[in-house]
């Protein structure tokens, strides 16, 4: 078995609160392999967005322990700063759940692009203009050339989140993480969203962790999955068995949750 | 841009309508008759009645009020303020020849709060619950409760008299404008600095702060790149604000530096009763700070595209 991509080992996370210690991530261990989708399931508050806040290094307040966090080639727990930047946006590309919040209001979409490859790939003017179009282009903005120009507040919430993943796989990332990045939009949107995040994963080949509180995104898009609840994995494995036969009662009864569309088009015909 | 500019100028005439309409009933409300106090001026209080009904038709005090509100504001439309009844020069001219230095003290006010208080707030927002922050915190508290004149009086103690570095009153050259500013400014930097710390505090709470870093963008390219322009969005509001607080700040100043500018005009039109001076100084300042206000919202709209867009 060949190295995974992102390996993490026993990581814990504690916030410090005025009414004492809460620990959001107790012991969490796995590993993503490179070209896999892996989904991250369980109900809000169950650890998976600060757990993986954690391996971003963005959570400067709490208290980050592991035995082991490797990503990219490097061990990502005693990464410095600079390192850390090298890593977030060039390396992991991330996708947040809220997209009329997640990109600066004041800013034009453009710039917001551009500045990954200023940032990262050192490039400026013409050539990170031709790649923020490329990129819009890519994840079906349309009249991309023309847009660059406008705010955020311009976009619907579909067409921010088109915008946001678009940032994230600027630099074309080995790893995407995207947390609940439907959760926040209409159905239809969801799927179209959905779509372009499979597309741009083959496209790139690159490992997507997909964070879901909803089961029936998970299906259609993740190769593995893992099962939190309070902070732990409770249940890991591939979807299909996963589904098929759940082991534990947590995992049964968020199955049992699920209107099952699958089935009922099966049914009518 | 261009379009929301215009309509803010439009909006700006009914307002300063109603404001001549108030300033020209207070000033009629008032006792004492602008007829008498002129003769009381020039010819030592022998004042006959014949010469004051003559008067009196003469300023158009015996008209209808509608009538005299008329001239006023026609007047003004046109720039023409009447005439001081104590210097028997037109005011408007009395006002323009001290504004330069009113709104120099005003405009190095501002900077002088501005550039002590951003930096202040930015500090101890950078440095939340440490004693950096506790120390500018309580700075800017000691400059927000210390009154103006006595903050002039005491810079005029130290850094005139004592150390000799800047003259003590007076105001042409250019470090006679030193103490006056930096007493203004101090004033209102600890506002700034508070608002600019609560604000950056926000800001950096933000999601999209949270994409910058996930963008692995530098802290300080967050900070002047993203942060900044968001967090100065509410200081800028707030300024605009202060501004009638500024205005009233140079009053106090220019009387406690001996500075020759529009608020020690104000003052001492309004010791010696000197009605058409205070009507139209007073005017004219509404006519200022409405403008600085029209000037601060482009410069919010510039700094925030939801509002240029008209949403
Ligand atoms: N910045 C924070 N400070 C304190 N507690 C936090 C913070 N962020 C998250 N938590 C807590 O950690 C737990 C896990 O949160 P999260 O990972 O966001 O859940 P979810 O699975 O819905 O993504 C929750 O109980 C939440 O209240
Ligand atoms: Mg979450």
């Amino acid at each position: 078995m060949t190295a995974a991509l992102l390996s993490i080992r026993n990581l814990t996370v504690r916030f410090h609160g005025e009414r004492g210690e809460t620990v959001a991530v107790d012991g969490v261990s796995f590993d993503l392999n490179a070209g896999e989708t892996l989904a991250i399931v369980g109900e809000s508050g169950s650890g998976k967005s600060v757990t993986m806040l954690a391996v971003m290094g963005l959570l400067a307040k709490a208290g980050v322990t592991a035995d082991n966090i490797f990503g990219c080639g490097r061990n990502l727990l005693n990464a410095g700063d600079v390192e850390m930047r090298a890593i977030r946006g060039r390396q992991i590309g991330m996708i947040f759940q809220d997209p009329m919040t997640s990109l600066n209001p004041v800013l034009t979409i453009g710039r917001q692009l551009t500045e990954m490859f200023e940032i990262h790939l050192g490039l400026s003017g013409a050539a990170s203009r031709k790649g923020a179009i490329d990129l819009l282009n890519l994840v079906g903005v349309p009249s991309a050339g023309t847009r660059l120009k406008d705010y955020p507040h311009q976009f619907s919430g579909g067409m921010r989140q088109r915008v946001m993943i678009a940032m994230a796989v600027a630099c074309k990332p080995q790893i995407l993480i995207a947390d609940e990045p439907t959760t926040a939009l209409d159905v239809t949107i969801q799927a179209q969203i959905l779509e372009i995040l499979s597309g741009l994963q083959s496209e790139f080949g690159m490992a997507m962790i997909m964070i879901s509180h909803d089961l029936g995104v998970v299906a259609g898009i993740a190769d593995r999955m893992l099962v939190m609840h309070s902070g732990r994995i409770v249940e890991q494995g591939l979807v299909d068995d996963v589904f098929a036969n759940p082991q534990m009662p947590y995992t049964r009864s968020l199955l049992a949750a699920v209107p099952r569309f699958d089935l009922e088009t099966e049914m009518t015909p | 841009m261009q379009l929301y500019v215009m309509g803010r100028i439009v909006q700006l005439i009914p307002v300063l309508l109603l404001v001549s309409l108030i300033v020209f009933l207070i000033m009629h409300a008032l006792p004492g008759d602008p007829a008498t106090l002129m003769l009381a001026g020039a010819e030592g209080g022998m004042t006959s009645p014949e010469r004051l009904a003559e008067l009196r038709e003469q300023m158009g005090l015996n008209d209808p009020l509608v009538v005299q509100y008329w001239h006023f504001v026609s007047g003004a439309a046109t720039g023409d303020l009447g005439n001081s009844i104590r210097f028997r020069e037109p005011v408007l001219q009395m006002i323009l020849s001290r504004l330069d230095s009113t709104v120099e003290l005003a405009l190095f006010g501002l900077l002088c709060s501005l550039v002590i208080g951003v930096p202040l707030g930015l500090l101890a927002a950078a440095r939340q619950g440490g004693w950096i922050d506790a120390v500018c915190m309580s700075l800017s508290y000691l400059g927000a409760s210390i009154p103006v004149y006595w903050l002039g009086l005491m810079m005029i103690f130290v850094f005139a008299f004592n150390l000799g570095w800047f003259p003590a009153s007076g105001g042409t050259s250019w470090n006679s404008l030193v103490l006056p500013s930096l007493s203004l400014g101090l004033i209102n930097a600890g506002l700034v600095a508070r608002l600019m710390r609560s604000s950056m505090i926000e800001v950096n709470g933000e999601d999209y702060m949270r994409t910058g870093r996930a963008k692995g963008l530098s802290p300080g390219l967050l900070l002047r790149r993203h942060g900044l322009k968001n967090a100065l969005i509410p200081v800028v509001t707030i300024l605009g604000l202060q501004f009638g607080n500024m205005l009233a700040g140079t009053v106090v100043t220019e009387t406690v530096f001996s500075r020759p500018g529009v608020g020690r005009l104000v003052v001492s039109a309004i010791l010696s009763k000197d009605y058409p001076l205070v009507q139209g100084a007073v005017l004219f300042l509404a006519t200022v700070y409405v403008t600085v206000n029209l000037i601060v919202d482009i410069i919010y709209a510039w700094l925030d595209p939801r509002i240029r867009y008209g949403r």
